[in-house]
């Protein structure tokens, strides 16, 4: 709180933290509009990104959609991007006008992020400052998350469905169901059986022109309509655990976790997915191969795909 | 998706996040060793080791000699893991497509029943 003595700027909120990971890193999650979209927004909120040019005078969109069901729609202008370590904008709507100064402090691998918001006046700064501070710190810990996430190899998803949660729990939990969503385009999907209890199993047959797989999901606790976890496994006809047919070092198991939040009429789905029960070999192939490994080096298959669009 | 099965291939060099770092820096143009052990903070010994690994897999090239050995990146070789990696990710944004859908013609067949 400022105070005549304090030095503060009264037109000023600053947030600071550090984070366990390179500037580049911070840097890219806060560029990459697919990185940004997991994790910008106070707790509890998802966030869409619709136009994104971080270039002096580049727009950025978004909408945060919070856990009420309202939905904020935030305009805001570039003003400075400057990688590893500084990123200005302007931020018109909604609400509040300030210019948001993000500066990236290397600390020898790890990174301090300071977050300075400067409104046109001290008012409109001490009638922010409340909610601002806390959103700050909620922000932080949702990118301390991922980060945290993305470098254990944690693999997440998050997505909103016109359905209320109690439906999405029956649809994953449902042998009648699976069928029609589970599978890939081009395969059949058949449940040889479904026990959708903690301790029971769901044994699937996927089958396609090039051949069948197996896999089960045995389950450790159904919470309808909030919460589903099971460790996920490549099977065969008998329904035993066996190694993944396209890697012998793919995790025997994945434990899942998947939960349905009631958002309006409408459900966020988020999914994690980590190896359990896993050697190293097991834990650093998974790690490898999905898709948050983009976040820790998405320039490489940036460059990897501009060199085979060449070659193309 | 049929591999042979060995440990010495591109999606086991990759899976490693010191390996992932330096193809990093590779992807930017060649670099020299000193430039991979300063942009890293490892050791010589360890980022030699972890070269080395890229090397067998083709991932990585090396041209020159002595202190001049310059280390590239080789693209194409990148390519199965480039394509893996879409793939797992895509797996989850596809059937997520499909349950959107799915949903939808439930909720079109008034057949929801939400409890």
């Amino acid at each position: 709180m400022a105070t005549s003595d304090d030095p503060a700027d009264p037109r000023e909120i600053v947030s600071s933290r550090v984070f366990d990971a390179p500037r580049e890193l911070v840097f890219r999650a806060l560029t990459d509009p697919t990185h940004l979209a997991r994790w910008w927004g106070p707790a509890g909120f998802t966030c869409t990104v619709h136009e994104h040019d971080p270039r002096p005078g580049g727009v950025w969109r978004h909408t945060l959609h919070g856990p009420d069901g309202a939905d904020y729609h935030n305009e805001c202008e570039f003003v400075e991007v400057a990688p590893p370590g500084r990123l200005v904008f302007r931020h018109g709507k909604p609400v509040h006008h300030f210019t948001m100064t993000i500066t990236l402090a290397d600390l020898g691998g790890r990174t301090e992020m300071t977050w300075r918001l400067r409104f046109d006046s001290a008012e409109e700064c001490d009638r922010a400052r409340a909610v601002v501070t806390t959103g700050n710190e909620q922000n932080f810990d949702r990118l301390a998350a991922v980060l945290a996430d993305d470098a254990a190899g944690v693999f997440t998803v998050t997505r909103e469905f016109a359905a209320r949660p109690a439906l999405l729990f029956r649809v994953w939990t449902e042998a009648a169901h699976l069928g029609h969503w589970f599978g890939p385009k081009g395969c059949t999907l058949t449940v040889a059986a479904n026990d959708p209890r903690p301790g029971g199993v769901m044994h699937y047959k996927m089958a396609s022109p090039g051949g069948e797989m197996w896999g089960r999901w045995a389950y450790r606790e159904l919470t309808p309509p909030d919460r589903l976890v099971f460790v996920a496994s490549f099977s065969d006809p008998a329904g035993a655990v066996t190694r993944a047919p396209f890697n012998p070092d793919w995790p025997l198991e994945v434990l899942s976790t998947v939960t349905f939040t009631a958002r309006g009429d409408r459900t966020v789905l988020r999914m994690r997915a980590e190896p359990v029960n896993a050697t190293a070999a097991e834990r650093a192939a998974f790690a490898g191969f999905h898709g948050s490994m983009r976040q820790g080096w998405a320039g490489t298959l940036e460059q990897l795909e501009t060199h085979l669009a060449g070659v193309n | 998706m049929a591999r042979s099965p060995t440990t010495a291939d591109a999606f086991n060099a990759v899976a490693e996040p010191a390996r992932r770092r330096l193809l990093d820096l590779l992807a930017a143009g060649e670099r020299p060793v000193g430039d991979l052990v300063s942009a890293t903070g490892l050791t010589q010994p360890q980022v030699s080791k972890h070269l080395a690994v890229l090397r067998t897999v083709g991932l990585v090239t090396v041209r020159g000699d002595g202190q001049r050995r310059l280390y590239a990146l080789d693209p194409d070789k990148l390519k199965p893991v480039h394509d893996w990696v879409k793939g797992f990710e895509r797996l989850w944004a596809e059937r997520l497509d499909r349950l959107d859908e799915y949903l939808k013609t439930l909720q079109q067949e008034g057949t929801d029943g939400d409890e």
